[in-house]
């Protein structure tokens, strides 16, 4: 059976809902590689990618697109600082900062 | 139509359920990875899937391997694969494509982007149904397909439907990699040959020319299909693009070699022509898919310029250029 446009436009708000309270769980990881620094492990550095991989893929979708600009330049610069030498850099570090306000603004709204 | 929805991220599983309730009569069954997708698949009674929704990255199996394994197992030849996944890199696009691919849409999408691709794969489904139909018939029966069908190849490496090319190069718009030409090659005197072939004996005909060009691209990063009209369209990097003469010397000398059985005028060999290189940089965004017709126009036409000099200097003792 089709569904109405507003039945979608409730149906998206769920997933919304779901997706900032997952959110917030998401940015510990982010916050654990805040908090080591350029002394972060790789692994905690590739779930870090993992997370921001899957926040970028559907934040635009859900009409967050400042996060998910900011989740996407972050990945890709994690993605060539862990190519390089297996943890993040400084560039990388301030990518995962800018990410964590974009984050921080949305979950206070 | 139902729609097997690939993807290990539950969120985006959820929008494009959502999505596509809003689209009519369908039924959306998901699944978290590509063994899960495979478990599904391999399932008694065997499952109808009329349109497949992959994502590229995903644990273990990932999207591109997923497609291979769809068009290789013989029950989803021609079933739309629409890649859904944030991806960008020309290479994962390429590789998707020649995996058996039909379309992409980049991560994060748009909802009507979404519905919009859906509709076209249902076109595209429903257009499949009858092709298949028609392909058990025509395996029964000598009905030839028209000359200026593209008759659907399987099996010759990165080779993809003509449906596939046609989306493939407004992608390559869409996400500013102008960095690619088209080049169309012909079979010359093609009308000719078709009319004094059977149906099966012009399929493998363009099966094997096929063939021919993809395995003396081989060292290229290229797509290519067949147009119909015996013409074949190869999307190739720009930097890339090899001497056209040359190139088309070891494919017609390679055509000699196979020693076809196909019932020519004056028994002569098959032979291929390239029309001119068309790069797609320089084409507005929205009239891209100019540059497919472009180069098919001009790879016909060199096929007939050639054919009317030979006749002048056959028959008016002109010189053959």
């Amino acid at each position: 059976m089709t569904a109405s446009p507003a039945a979608l436009a409730g149906g998206l708000d769920r997933i919304n809902q779901r997706f900032l309270a997952k959110l917030e769980d998401q940015c510990r990881v982010l916050d654990q590689l805040l908090e080591a620094g350029q002394g972060a492990d790789t692994l905690t550095s590739t779930e870090a990618l993992y997370v921001l991989h899957k926040i970028a893929g559907v934040a635009g979708t859900l009409g967050h697109t400042a996060l998910g600009q900011a989740s996407r330049a972050c990945e890709q610069q994690l993605q060539s600082d862990i190519a390089v030498t297996g943890q993040p850099s400084p560039a990388g570090l301030a990518a995962i900062a800018e990410f964590r306000h974009q984050a921080a603004n949305l979950l206070q709204r | 139509m139902k729609i097997l929805a690939v993807d290990d991220d539950e969120f985006i599983l959820e929008i494009v359920g959502e999505v596509i309730r809003t689209m009519g009569d369908h039924e959306v069954v998901t699944a978290s990875s590509a063994i899960e997708a495979i478990d599904f698949l391999s399932r008694e009674p065997i499952q109808e899937i009329d349109c497949f929704l992959l994502d590229i990255q995903m644990p273990g199996m990932d999207g591109i391997e997923l497609c291979r394994a769809l068009r290789s197992c013989g029950a989803f030849p021609l079933t739309p694969v629409v890649m859904l996944t944030a991806m960008t890199d020309k290479r994962y696009i390429d590789n998707a494509y020649a995996a058996g691919a039909n379309d992409y849409v980049v991560k994060p999408f748009e909802v009507g982007e979404l519905q919009h691709r859906i509709r076209q794969a249902e076109q595209r489904a429903s257009l499949v149904r009858k092709q298949l139909q028609d392909l058990d018939e025509d395996a029964g029966s000598s009905q030839k397909p028209g000359l200026l069908e593209p008759i659907q190849i399987f099996d010759v490496d990165n080779l993809i439907d003509y449906y596939a090319l046609e989306n493939y190069v407004p992608l390559l718009s869409r996400r500013s990699l102008f960095g690619s030409a088209v080049v169309g090659f012909h079979i010359r005197k093609v009308a000719d040959i078709y009319e004094r072939c059977s149906s099966l004996s012009f399929r493998w005909l363009i099966e094997d020319v096929a063939e021919t060009i993809s395995d003396q691209l081989r060292d290229y990063q290229f797509l290519m299909s067949y147009a119909g009209n015996g013409t074949f369209l190869c999307v190739i990097e720009e930097h890339q693009v090899p001497n056209l003469r040359k190139l088309v010397d070891a494919i017609n000398l390679s055509l000699q070699k196979l020693e076809l059985q196909v019932p020519t005028p004056g028994n002569q060999p098959v032979r291929v022509c390239a029309g001119d290189m068309v790069r797609l940089l320089g084409h507005a965004s929205d009239k891209i898919e100019n540059a497919l017709l472009q180069a098919r126009a001009h790879a016909e036409r060199r096929g007939s310029d050639m054919e009317a000099r030979l006749d002048e200097f056959w028959y008016l003792g002109r010189g053959a250029q």
